[in-house]
């Protein structure tokens, strides 16, 4: 291994310049339709008990076939892990809503209500700390060219920055929502590493609201149409404010999505999916990730070829498990 | 000599690809490789701790699991992909989504659809109807109790017209041993329903509109059919089978097919609630017979039922089924049985305080 290493000690400065680092999707919508069907089939012959490998399946198809600069990442989740995250996970969902259960079993009005505040205190607190076990799990799992993924932040800031939010956007009634989405983001994305890469989200909580404001206001004055131009807005804004940190220098991610384009994409996906009764799902999918994988460009300053392994492996699933179950997707 | 084949080396350590050869060993996978200063190298891979993290039919990427972090190996060449197959076991579900031949999905996939078609026309009812005969009767007329205080909270209850209706129907003689409350509410609907258990709730609009009382032994030996023949418990297994079935399988799928597939379900369920009703037209008139009562009092019932709802939609998605239809089979019937008739006066006298 000494050797193999040798020849890496070169000067980061040196490298010559190259086009834009840009991702690509190598599946075909076929593929991943077989995926989705011998999953959906063994999920439903279990009885659902599949699900957590069908989890892990759908993940390592889906990284596996995302390459960039020639090389594909991987998931390295497994099923087993996900099965015991899914069992815990359902303990704990029991766990918070037992007073509830027991308010029904002696039919008790009182107790019924502490266990309604039992349980929304509950899940307040537990979807921070499943938003943190579940980015430690995933982007420890992933790795490109054997490089980790990973996530650094601390649950305890997480539920800081996420109650006081949630009670605000609650007492603003939503309008604070923005603030909250934008801070989250910034403490989320500023944690992730990739090997010796760090990361950075730039938007603010005004420039978003301004975004979702626009969106609500057009979207009811034109009916609707609007939210082709809000919904274009929010991800580029979303994407563009993201950077790339490497060795103290900072290079930003670049995307801009036209209107035109977006607009015909969105609609033929309406499409495919309502002529085919969903069955076009998998070609969906893989048109999405087309289509913002062909838009979206990374630095090209970047050295990809000099990433060092830095972060440490994490096979607790249960966080990972617990966002699928309450539908919360992360990054 | 084992045939070499190219690969991408990542050491764990460095993002950097290394390019590499492999060849397959008995029991090992071994990677050479030559350094800056023209040395060769060799690694050997013992198979039992290589994993495989990647399986296409364009590329497999396997690791080599010592310790963390472990080394890696990516082969996209064909007859590495080919020759893999010889040297290590690959799973049914690789083999399955992986093949070049596509047919192989679709076949799967279409057999699957057809048993599970064929399962719900045919397996679900029939296992949803033994499970709704065999279930506990005390449970059901508990359930069935609870559920017949829901529907009546906040009706206007005539008293006396209850009173006398309990007592007209212990007059009829009828098999079976649910406890059977009749219920007459105040309303401008002309309906009446039977819930599980013994339950029967009648509106007093279609009392209003009999003149004779062999048109209310009709109505109270139909819906008292209902209860005997576990009717609502029968219906309520009957679609919460088919809805959790449904969920079961489109759940996961996503939000358009599963609103038209449980749509269609319920053209399903009300086919059934046809059926059903039938079988309690049937069944009342039998009751009918075996208490001696005119069953033509059925026929006139539904006349009646007819003058109240002008609107005609189609039988198809109704969950009764065409009332012509329902006279053509109760005319039908008294032809095919005929039997005498005696006049019950306290029915009679009942009926009359009733009206």
């Amino acid at each position: 291994m000494e050797i193999l290493n040798a020849e890496n000690n070169f000067d980061a400065t040196n490298i010559p310049s190259h086009p834009p680092v840009k991702l690509s999707f190598k599946g075909s919508g076929f593929d991943y339709f077989s995926i989705l069907i011998i999953n959906w089939i063994l999920t439903v012959i279990t009885l659902g008990l599949y699900y957590p490998w069908a989890r892990a399946r759908t993940l390592s198809f889906i990284y596996g076939n995302t390459e960039m600069e020639n090389s594909r990442f991987v998931f390295h989740g497994t099923g087993m892990q996900m099965f015991v995250g899914f069992i815990k996970a359902i303990v704990v969902l029991l766990l918070l809503s037992s007073v509830n259960i027991c308010a029904e079993i002696i039919n008790s009005s009182l107790l019924s209500i502490i266990g309604t505040f039992i349980f929304f205190t509950g899940l307040m607190i537990l979807i921070p700390i499943a938003v943190h076990g579940g980015l430690r799990y995933r982007l420890a799992k992933t790795t490109w060219r054997n490089i980790h993924f990973g996530y650094r932040g601390s649950k305890a800031e997480l539920i800081k920055i996420f109650i006081p939010g949630i009670i605000l956007t609650y007492v603003t009634g939503g309008i604070y929502s923005s603030w909250l989405y934008s801070d989250l983001r910034k403490y989320i994305i500023g944690n992730i590493r990739f090997g010796n890469i760090k990361f950075n989200y730039n938007g603010n909580g005004g420039a978003l609201f301004w975004i979702n404001f626009k969106g609500v206001v057009f979207g009811i004055l034109s009916l609707g149409i609007y939210l082709f131009w809000y919904m274009k807005n929010w991800i580029n804004y979303y994407i563009s404010n993201v950077d790339v940190e490497q060795n103290g220098n900072r290079y930003p991610v670049k995307l801009a999505v036209g209107i035109g384009e977006y607009f015909v994409f969105q609609v033929v996906n309406f499409f495919l999916i309502v002529f085919t009764l969903g069955l076009a799902t998998a070609w969906v999918k893989v048109r999405t990730l087309n289509f913002f994988f062909q838009r979206i460009e990374l630095p090209e300053a970047i050295n990809l070829d000099i990433l060092e392994q830095t972060e440490t492996d994490f096979n607790d699933a249960t966080g990972d498990d617990l966002l699928g179950m309450m539908d919360i997707g992360i990054i | 000599m084992h045939k070499v084949y190219k690969a991408r080396f990542y050491n764990g350590i460095l993002s950097k690809a290394f390019t590499v050869e492999v060849s397959f060993g008995e029991n090992e996978l071994t990677v050479f490789f030559t350094d800056n200063y023209s040395v060769s190298h060799q690694i050997v891979w013992q198979k039992n701790s290589i994993k495989e993290i990647q399986y296409s039919s364009s590329i497999i990427s396997l690791k080599y699991d010592s310790e963390f972090p472990s080394q890696q190996l990516d082969i996209t060449d064909p007859d590495f992909i080919e020759e893999y197959k010889n040297h290590f076991k690959v799973s049914a579900y690789n083999l399955i989504t992986h093949t070049r031949n596509r047919n192989m999905v679709l076949i799967v996939f279409g057999v699957f659809v057809s048993l599970m078609v064929l399962s719900y026309f045919f397996v679900l009812p029939f296992f949803a109807d033994i499970f709704a005969r065999n279930f506990p009767k005390d449970i059901e007329i508990s359930m069935g109790e609870k559920l017949y205080q829901n529907v009546l909270s906040g009706e206007e209850i005539d008293s006396v017209k209850t009173a006398n209706i309990n007592l007209f129907f212990k007059q009829m003689k009828v098999d079976g041993d649910y406890p059977v409350k009749i219920t007459v509410v105040e309303s401008n609907i002309e309906n009446a329903f039977a819930l599980p258990g013994g339950g029967i709730v009648v509106y007093d609009k279609i009392l209003n509109d009999m003149n004779n009382y062999d048109e209310l032994a009709a109505l109270l030996a139909h819906e008292y059919s209902h209860v005997q023949l576990k009717h609502a418990t029968r219906n309520i297994f009957r679609s919460l089978s088919g809805y959790i079935f449904i969920s079961m399988f489109f759940g996961d799928i996503t939000g358009v097919s599963a609103v038209i597939i449980q749509n269609a379900d319920q053209f399903r369920s009300l086919k059934y609630g046809r059926e059903l009703e039938h079988e309690a037209d049937e069944n009342g008139l039998k009751i009918l017979k075996s208490n001696n009562i005119e069953g033509s009092g059925m026929a006139q019932l539904f006349k009646n039922l007819k003058k109240g709802n002008e609107i005609h939609i189609s039988e198809y998605f109704s969950s009764h089924p065409d009332i012509d239809s329902r006279i053509d089979f109760v005319n039908e019937y008294q032809k095919q049985n005929p039997y005498t008739t005696i006049q019950n006066d306290s029915m009679k006298i009942y009926f009359d305080r009733i009206k």
